[in-house]
């Protein structure tokens, strides 16, 4: 199974290189987004300036709905540098770091318009939810530094 | 303690290295939070605890920030007891990250070393390590990692730990992004960790989007993960379907060190298939509303369950809004229902802003003898010297299964400074 994975990825690779050697476009992201006005203190909608233009990003998929909290993992997977152009690796760690002790809604309480998890008593509603999709909590708290918090518990 | 000494390092080198490029430009970001914090628990003894606590988040960026060349990026936080009899250590800290980048004039590769945040398809790791990622070829990326990972010190302590991976990615803009990770931890020598993973975006016309992600554990030899979204927007709507389906076996993992309930759960041979849609509606640029259904499926142990909700938000001027939001879920039994009601508002005024956040829960099972859960905060800030100084104050009350009268309050301190030190035209 491993020799076949390492194939495909071999394969794959040596394709992709082929198709992208006869493509043209040789486009780089900026390293920082231009400083129009101070962003990250409110969610922004990039379609606002950007329309839906699909060149040289799909903008629209970096939208910050209400509810981009809960999927922009997604596009964070796909590439972080998109990212990185407002977000520095400090507001990121608010919540992806393996040790922060306070938990995002407390560390931002008065930001109370960014729809952070955890927010209220979430120690009583965990028991539903972790029952209904325990898979949204291993992937924060699913490493051996992180789960330090479900362990005084959970053992 | 090597990997301390080992930042220490870090921090020395990476300031003798930037020290020249400073008698031409460099930008210097500080971002402080200090924080006072008190709330009063009362143990199983009957005994009233009292927190008493203060934190200092800080975030240090030098070098080439705004543009290509060699910066240095520091974060890291630290906690003293101040008259508290609630925590068991008198201090806590972390360093988060502490890691020298490089991006040449033209853009070709960017290089990280030091302490950092890997996110890469399947890569979501702190390690201590390098990592660099080519654009030498247009259309595609290719990165690759390798290190120790930050999240085993607690494992053993950290020899015979590492972790490295790598992502390839080709994009063709207006039609697709496609990428293929691949990411293999050891924990004390052991293999902890090998996955594969795909990331894609299809472009479709009209605007029409698919984005999603797919892992595939190589130690299980089971998929984990399948979670795959559309967008379909059609004027003031957008209407986001999604569909995830994780398979236990292959998304957990059975390590002795991590909590027990995922220890538990990868061994259940279970699966969850989440099947909803978001539903966003602007009637202007002002108002969003937002109806979510969710439908949660299982293969064994439980019955579906299902999630509504809907959320109203109107902005009222540059970073002033109010929202409601008003949910439902509802599990297979009582135990795990519940239906949740949220209203807040955050008001800016010229310098300062006010704030305040409701929120109530009601549950159809009583836990721990109690039906209702009730939080509400309030928050005031001012700011100073063109914003660079804000000082920001909240109170909370909650009264839940958990805590009969729980009163806290938070004082946070946040200074900024962003400079930029020149002395010849760039």
């Amino acid at each position: 199974m491993k020799t076949i994975c390492y194939t495909t990825l071999l394969l794959a690779g040596l394709s992709l290189l082929l198709v992208a050697c006869a493509s043209q476009n040789s486009y780089r992201l900026p390293t920082t987004h231009p400083q129009i006005y101070e962003l990250g203190e409110r969610r922004e909608f990039c379609t606002k300036c950007h329309g839906f233009k699909k060149e040289p990003i799909d903008f629209e998929r970096y939208n910050h709905t209400a509810t981009f909290t809960d999927s922009h993992r997604l596009v964070a997977y796909q590439d972080e540098g998109v990212c990185a152009l407002c977000h520095n690796q400090g507001f990121c760690s608010d919540c992806h770091a393996t040790h922060v002790e306070l938990k995002p809604s407390l560390k931002s309480q008065t930001e109370n318009y960014r729809r952070v998890q955890h927010r209220g008593d979430y120690l009583s509603r965990h028991r539903i939810e972790g029952r209904i999709d325990p898979t949204s909590c291993f992937r924060c708290h699913g490493n051996p530094k992180s789960a330090q918090t479900c362990q005084s518990c959970h053992g | 303690m090597q990997h301390g000494r080992f930042t220490y390092v870090l921090f020395f080198i990476g300031f003798l290295l930037l020290a020249p490029s400073s008698t031409l430009a460099a930008d210097l970001q500080v971002s402080s939070d200090t924080i006072f914090r008190n709330f009063d628990r009362q143990a199983a003894t009957g005994k009233k605890l009292t927190s008493d606590s203060a934190y200092e988040y800080l975030q240090l960026n030098y070098g080439d920030l705004k543009s290509t060349g060699l910066s240095l990026h520091v974060n890291g936080w630290g906690r003293i007891n101040l008259a508290d009899n609630y925590n068991n250590k008198d201090t806590a800290g972390e360093l988060l990250h502490a890691y020298l980048q490089y991006v040449p004039v033209k853009q070709t590769f960017q290089l990280r070393a030091g302490r950092q945040y890997i996110f890469e398809g399947v890569a979501r790791d702190s390690i201590d390590g390098i990592y660099v990622k080519t654009f030498l070829i247009p259309t595609v990326t290719v990165s690759a990692y390798g290190g120790s990972p930050v999240s085993l010190d607690t494992s053993n302590g950290r020899n015979g730990d590492f972790i490295y991976g790598g992502k390839l990615t080709h994009s063709l803009p207006k039609l697709y992004d496609v990428g293929l990770s691949y990411k293999y931890i050891a924990d004390n020598s052991t293999r902890k960790e090998e996955s594969l993973g795909t990331d894609l975006t299809l472009l479709f016309p009209w605007n029409i989007s698919l984005l999603g992600h797919s892992v595939y554990n190589m130690i299980s030899k089971d998929w984990g993960e399948h979670s795959y979204d559309m967008r379909f927007p059609l004027g003031p709507v957008t209407i986001q379907p999604f569909l995830q389906h994780f398979r236990y076996e292959g998304f957990f993992n059975n390590r002795s060190n991590t909590a027990n309930p995922f220890r538990f759960l990868q061994g259940t041979g279970n699966t969850l298939t989440v099947v909803g849609t978001d539903v966003f509606y602007y009637p202007s640029e002002h108002e969003e509303f937002v109806l979510r259904f969710k439908n949660y499926d299982y293969k064994d142990r439980f019955k579906s369950s299902q999630f509504y909700s809907i959320l109203a938000i109107k902005k009222l001027k540059i970073l002033s809004e109010v929202g409601a939001e008003v949910g439902r879920m509802q599990g297979s039994n009582d135990e795990n229902r519940y239906i949740l009601s949220r209203g807040y508002f955050y008001w800016n005024t010229l310098h300062g802003f006010v704030t305040g956040d409701v929120m109530f829960v009601r549950y159809d099972k009583a836990i721990y003898t109690k039906r209702t859960s009730l939080f509400a905060s309030v928050g005031i800030g001012k700011k100073f010297f063109n914003d660079r100084f804000s000082v920001k104050l909240s109170f909370d009350y909650s009264k839940d299964p958990y805590f009969d009268e729980d009163y806290r309050w938070m004082l946070k301190l946040n200074y900024l400074l962003d400079k930029t030190f020149s002395s010849l035209p760039r």
